[in-house]
């Protein structure tokens, strides 16, 4: 009745309205699909694991015994930089004794302290259009969907998805990522998203205040994911129209999005280790 | 066994996108070397077999991305239908239109992308430098897109060779070009 040709063009097309439906589905966040993704993210991430070792193994190898060039120049470098740091954590051991004196005077909740993992990436998302990344420490580490990521130069991203072992970060230069953050100089609030590649901008901050070039973006602590403090980027540009309430305001984060190697993951005080096991 | 060696290959693929591609100096982000082996499979293998891979690889990549779910399988389809509809209109392809069939099929998925965030509802967001991510993408699929083409070529002619060596028997194969 049908020739073979004409069934399989029926059929492709079935096919395409199927994922068109799905796509509907998924796209609106309504609905999620873990099952199956956390089995393939399984499956997958043994194998970026071991060419992204790979790769870095051949790597440290160049730099570490063939590329040895400027290692005395960055020697001095960096012990002039430690002796500021040293003198830079004794401020901080003062300013932390004397918080925590004046905190048990107010009779503030004693906070708990958060514990970090700390996770290698192996891999990155197929699709140039989403900025995401995967690491790989999952749920039996205690890494569960919505926990922050950072480093130590500032906020790297959240976790969105986490299978056993393996987890997928958002980072926060991805255009779908928010994070609530504050101008550490004037205290402004804005929202902190993505704009390409090596650019944030900050939504949302008032006209009124005063936003200089350099002023230091901190998080606000208020979207329940990212803790008071953390370091995001630095204003690299501030743009007031003659209209409008808000102003247009660019950042540079902090990290470095293309040498991202490794990441720390912010574990909630009482995750329950065990639980993924 | 021609249907492992799909999946072979479509790994593989996946993995240097993943692992290997982001220690590379690209801006942004490589295109989906996944279209230049669906375009192989639809110039040389029969449309069960295009459609299979389209299918196995759409979950596989939809799962490691954080695109909205469906998105791969859908795109894959979509590029498969247009590579036959191309080839059934060209009736054949030389070594000048094989990189524009690529890079078609590439533009074509960034166009699709962009049209999921236009979707009802949808949440995804394009981002602010989309021309320049599309338009390196597509110069990079005119410049490299045959050489991945001809390398999924030649690594099936590699397996159907050792296939028969074990077997001793033919893994029905595509024609040279």
């Amino acid at each position: 009745m049908f020739s073979k040709n004409r069934l399989a063009v029926a059929g492709l097309l079935l096919l395409i309205a199927l994922h068109l439906t799905i796509l509907t589905v998924s796209g609106s966040r309504r609905y999620y699909f873990p099952g199956p993704a956390n089995v393939i993210t399984t499956f997958t991430g043994p194998f970026q694991e071991i060419v992204s070792k790979a790769i870095r193994f051949s790597r440290d190898i160049w730099y570490q015994y063939f590329f040895l060039v400027s290692v005395g120049q960055t020697n001095e470098r960096l012990e002039a930089a430690m002796g500021e740091c040293v003198a830079s954590q004794n401020r901080c051991v003062e300013l932390a004794l004397s918080n925590s004196r004046l905190r048990s005077l107010l009779n503030f909740r004693q906070q708990q302290p958060d514990r970090l993992v700390a996770a290698e990436v192996i891999g990155k998302d197929p699709s140039a259009w989403y900025k995401s990344v995967v690491i790989d420490k999952g749920l039996s580490d205690g890494v569960s969907a919505g926990r922050p990521v950072l480093m130590a130069e500032g906020v790297v991203g959240m976790v969105t998805q986490a299978a056993n072992h393996y987890a997928t970060v958002l980072l926060v230069i991805d255009q779908n990522s928010a994070v609530d953050a504050l101008i550490q100089s004037n205290r402004a609030r804005g929202v902190v998203k993505g704009l390409s590649a090596d650019t944030c901008r900050l939504l949302y901050v008032l006209r009124k205040h005063e936003v200089m070039e350099g002023d230091l973006v901190i998080s606000s602590g208020l979207d329940g994911v990212f803790p008071k403090g953390l370091r995001i980027g630095s204003v690299m540009g501030v743009e007031k129209t003659n209209t409008g309430v808000f102003q247009a305001i660019q950042l540079r984060p902090f990290v470095n999005f293309e040498k991202l190697e490794e990441v720390m993951v912010l574990l909630s005080a009482d995750a329950d280790l065990d639980a993924g096991r | 066994m021609a249907y492992l060696f799909h999946i072979l290959i479509g790994f593989g693929l996946l993995l240097v996108q993943t692992a290997v591609a982001p220690w590379m100096p690209f801006p942004g982000g490589f295109y989906d070397l996944q279209i230049p082996f669906l375009l192989y499979l639809v110039i040389f293998r029969p449309l069960g077999e295009a459609v299979f891979v389209a299918l196995f690889m759409g979950a596989v990549v939809d799962s490691v991305s954080t695109t909205p779910f469906g998105f791969y399988g859908l795109a894959y389809q979509v590029i498969i239908a247009m590579g036959y509809w191309v080839l059934g209109f060209l009736h054949s392809l030389n070594r000048l239109l094989i990189p524009l069939f690529v890079a078609l099929g590439v533009l074509l998925e960034n166009l699709l992308m962009l049209g999921a965030c236009l979707l009802p509802g949808a949440m995804a967001r394009p981002p602010r430098d989309v021309s320049e991510l599309i338009l390196f993408q597509v110069t990079a699929a005119l410049l490299t897109g045959y050489f991945i083409l001809r390398g999924c070529h030649y690594l099936h002619r590699g397996w159907r060779g050792w296939m028969r060596t074990l077997f001793k028997s033919d893994d029905a194969g595509g024609e040279a070009f």
